[in-house]
């Protein structure tokens, strides 16, 4: 196929805020629902909750499955932020410093201790990473699929001209 | 300083006004003694020991108007610290796509959050009123007092914690729908238990394509609030075709199931 040289018009000229904008509504859906099931990101099911955090659940008549929520507001934090400066999308706790009540289980309900949790930061940290007591449980981050499908929603939005 | 501690300052000067007003009722009652005529007959002691209660009354009535206001008063600036309390930091030092959309919201809850203070400041004056009426001790009054604000600082800040979920949800949505990413639906993600209020359990672990247009019966919007205050849940955006795949049904605010020709 031969090389088609334009000697007029417009460079075409990549559209990076549009594709920011796609990567920061995808990603932190993608990360909730994938959560949601059960799933790390690196595809692999989360490691189980420990023996006494499940009766600690049951005790408080919470779903056990594993998806890192009890008041939900560690994941209610996760978004995509867009630094204009050098147009990256920065995918992240926000405000990270953000704290959530920390709460006990008993008698079939979660009572506030009138405690705050560790910020989102670093409680997100621990949680992905790993503590040492705590297996890493991996979710920040996407999937081979959801790459995918991300590269399938940039492909398919016209990020040129 | 911290909302912890601006708490305790308004818990401190609250408690120190009761304080002094306990020893000037000791005081009253003292000199009611000293005064007390022991060949009066008993209806002269209890008329006389009720005219001194009704005179003390008045005075913790009187005090804790003073106290009330100095609490309302104070109620816009706690607010804001027990925002703090919950971000870890001033709002000032959010990045600033968070922080316009906290400011939106926050503003408008912040009439919430005033409004547990001034519904603290009527308890504590009620504790004591009581305290009094019914001949119990002062001190006990005052412990109860030290209780109600305890619990209507933390009142104030499940007011701010709401307040912040829903501008995580907000911002996500906003985001979602500011993307120009066509056919996104909304997947309501969460625990699935006894707990879940009833709008959840109608809505966990399917999508929907306008969740602005749901009611969760809390009068609050569902696209901010999901299921109501301290709700557990969250919206996930995601492209139809996803969504599809993975066999969630898709549904319209009017419940009326979206069907999708693939």
């Amino acid at each position: 196929m031969p090389i088609e040289v334009k000697r007029t018009g417009t460079v075409p000229r990549f559209n990076a805020d549009k594709a920011a904008k796609i990567i920061r509504a995808y990603v932190p859906g993608a990360i909730l629902r994938r959560t949601d099931r059960g799933i790390s990101s690196t595809g692999a099911p989360f490691a189980p909750y420990s023996k006494s955090y499940r009766e600690k659940l049951i005790a408080g008549s919470e779903d056990t499955k594993v998806d890192l929520r009890l008041t939900g507001g560690l994941m209610n934090s996760i978004k995509g932020v867009v630094t204009t400066t050098a147009m990256q999308v920065a995918v992240t706790f926000a405000p990270d410093t953000g704290t959530s009540p920390q709460v006990s289980l008993g008698n079939g309900r979660a009572k506030r201790t009138g405690r705050r949790s560790p910020p989102h930061n670093v409680l997100g940290w621990y949680l992905h990473h790993g503590n040492g007591k705590m297996p890493p449980r991996p979710f920040m981050g996407l999937t081979t699929a959801e790459e995918t499908s991300l590269a399938k929603l940039l492909r398919s939005a016209n990020l040129w001209g | 300083m911290s909302g912890a501690a601006a708490a305790g300052v308004v818990a401190d000067g609250a408690i120190e006004d009761l304080r002094r007003l306990e020893i000037a009722v000791e005081r009253d009652l003292f000199r009611f003694m000293l005064r007390l005529d022991t060949e009066a007959g008993e209806d002269a002691l209890i008329k006389r020991q009720t005219q001194t209660q009704a005179f003390v009354l008045r005075q913790v009535q009187r005090r804790l108007e003073e106290a009330g206001e100095a609490v309302r008063s104070a109620a816009g600036a706690r607010a804001v610290e027990a925002v703090e309390a919950v971000l870890g930091a001033p709002p000032s030092t959010l990045p600033l796509d968070v922080r316009t959309e906290l400011d939106a919201l926050v503003n408008g809850q912040m009439a919430d959050v005033a409004a547990v203070f001034k519904a603290g400041a009527f308890e504590m004056r009620a504790a004591v009123a009581e305290g009094v009426l019914s001949g119990g001790s002062l001190a006990d009054a005052v412990e109860r007092v030290q209780g109600e604000l305890r619990t209507t600082y933390r009142r104030a800040q499940a007011a701010v914690d709401a307040a912040i979920m829903a501008v995580g949800r907000r911002t996500v949505i906003a985001a979602a729908k500011d993307s120009g990413i066509p056919d996104l639906v909304y997947v309501y993600v969460g625990p699935k238990d006894v707990k879940n209020r009833p709008f959840c359990s109608q809505w966990v672990g399917k999508a929907v394509i306008d969740p602005e247009n749901l009611d969760n019966g809390q009068g609050l919007p569902a696209d901010d609030f999901c299921g109501g205050y301290n709700c557990r849940h969250s919206w996930a955006p995601a492209p139809i075709d996803d969504v599809v795949a993975d066999g969630i049904p898709i549904y319209r605010s009017s419940g009326a199931r979206y069907i999708v020709e693939v």
